[in-house]
């Protein structure tokens, strides 16, 4: 379990975490970061006009993210409060975070015309890495935070994704999702 | 830790501080040649709001001024609600020119069609698609018709009215120029430069002057029919009606301006570095939810 995104008294009962605070700091620094990370690719800099419309463009993602959380809380048989649990969730978009703020960093210095097909394609794969990684925090939020056994846990974290991935990116892509996704898939189908 | 915390957050906000005050429009005086009105535009841009874009039709008409544009077109996949809006922010706000339009999105080709105020059914064939843009007084343009999308329009050549001729891929492919060179070459478009743009990389990055009569849709409409453009391609090299490019020669700053490249100022220095030094240290030191 990566320490560095839970706090060394991550295995506390959930009833401890009741100030609101603790969410909506969380989600406030989702958002500068996704508006921050936005402006750095659009600009190669950080402007307040532009971190702004970013975090608006993105809201979605936080959104949908607690909508899937909400989802999934509800399913349980044993009441738990949804509002004390927030901050400890939204504090597994960690691995996020770094990510976005790499690939900032790494925009913010590349020239506009040397943006080509490898370095966004290498972009889009690393995002495995905090894919991988947030899942598992979230895995463990749900062991420690809110008593789920394991396997249940894995289930939840992979409904949270279901729900929370499946209607971001159908709203991010719209209706031109068929035509982007279905050569990729008519190739996995091999025809 | 607490000072250290502090630290990133002033480097947080110094680098927007700077970065802020580095982000002002590029403001040029109008242009006329050969008694034309000379606008920068970008036909093919992306919006936040279905579209997989980073900024919402508002924030790129901002942009868009940023960039020294005259005019953009906010092109939605299979839907024209985000240009509306972006032409509706653009009116109040004083900002350029918003053509509505849309890039029809289908798995064998992409079309941009310009000055149409209904959604173009993208189930139809190619050709149906084009004479329904025609059939609402739009312009219909080949969207980067590299060797994957150009082959959908082969039998409806006459039937487009421009082709991009600079985009993105000319930069990210070994031989982008030449694919799309070899498209355009089939028939009689107008050079098209345009961005592509999705919030990364920089509107207006690739541009297309359009020789109008004025700063109206109706007027950039009409140039783009009458083949009235200049587009600077890979290495500077110019495409479009060989008398404009003539005229436009005259200009250097058009050549120059079509760069959206040119050196980062000593404020975005500071920016990106104060900037991503802070918030990578304002995650790595946030205070856990405990």
């Amino acid at each position: 379990m990566p320490s560095s995104a839970l706090s060394p008294d991550a295995a506390a009962p959930a009833h401890r975490d009741i100030r609101p605070f603790n969410a909506t700091r969380q989600l406030l620094l989702l958002l500068l970061v996704l508006g921050s990370t936005v402006s750095l690719l659009a600009s190669g800099r950080l402007s307040v006009r532009l971190i702004v419309d970013g975090a608006v463009s993105f809201a979605f993602i936080p959104a949908l993210e607690l909508l899937a959380l909400y989802v999934v809380v509800r399913r349980w048989r044993e009441r738990v409060s949804f509002r004390a649990v927030l901050g400890a969730f939204l504090a597994g978009n960690q691995p996020w975070l770094y990510w976005l703020v790499a690939i900032g960093a790494v925009f913010s210095v590349v020239p506009p015309r040397a943006i080509g097909f490898v370095l966004i394609d290498s972009v889009a794969a690393s995002a495995i890495a905090p894919f991988a990684w947030a899942l598992r925090l979230d895995v463990r939020f749900f062991v420690d935070e809110c008593h789920r056994r394991p396997p249940d846990a894995v289930r939840d974290a992979l409904l949270h994704r279901v729900i929370g991935w499946g209607l971001g990116l159908t709203y991010f892509f719209g209706i031109a999702i068929w035509s982007l996704t279905q050569p990729t898939i008519a190739r996995w189908l091999g025809q | 830790m607490r000072r250290l915390r502090v630290t990133a957050w002033i480097a947080t906000l110094l680098g927007i501080a700077a970065g802020t005050l580095a982000d002002r429009p590029i403001v040029q005086p109008p242009l006329v040649l050969g008694g034309y009105r000379v606008l920068a535009a970008d036909f093919h841009v992306h919006s936040s709001t279905w579209s997989d874009g980073a900024l919402t039709p508002f924030g790129l008409v901002l942009e868009a001024e940023r960039q020294g544009l005259d005019v953009i077109a906010i092109t939605g996949h299979n839907q024209v609600s985000d240009s509306q809006a972006g032409r509706w922010f653009s009116e109040r706000v004083g900002g350029p020119l918003v053509l509505t339009g849309e890039e029809i999105h289908t798995i064998g080709h992409h079309v941009i069609a310009l000055g149409i105020s209904r959604t173009i059914d993208f189930r139809l064939p190619v050709a149906s698609q084009l004479d329904a843009i025609h059939e609402q007084g739009g312009v219909a343009i080949a969207a980067h018709p590299t060797p994957t999308y150009a082959p959908a329009f082969s039998g409806v050549l006459d039937r487009l009215d421009g082709a991009e001729i600079c985009h993105p891929v000319i930069y990210a492919v070994d031989d982008g120029q030449q694919q799309l060179e070899r498209f355009s070459a089939e028939g009689y478009f107008a050079a098209i430069g345009s961005s592509d743009f999705h919030g990364f990389s920089r509107l207006g990055l690739c541009r297309t002057y359009v020789f109008a009569t004025d700063l109206t849709a109706a007027a950039v409409l009409d140039a783009l029919r009458a083949r009235r453009t200049v587009v600077y391609g890979l290495g500077g090299r110019a495409y479009g009606d060989p008398e404009l490019i003539r005229l436009a020669e005259s200009v250097p700053r058009l050549r120059t301006a079509a760069s959206t490249d040119a050196p980062a100022s000593s404020l975005d220095w500071l920016s990106r570095v104060a900037g991503v030094f802070g918030l990578a240290s304002v995650v790595l030191t946030q205070r856990r939810w405990a």
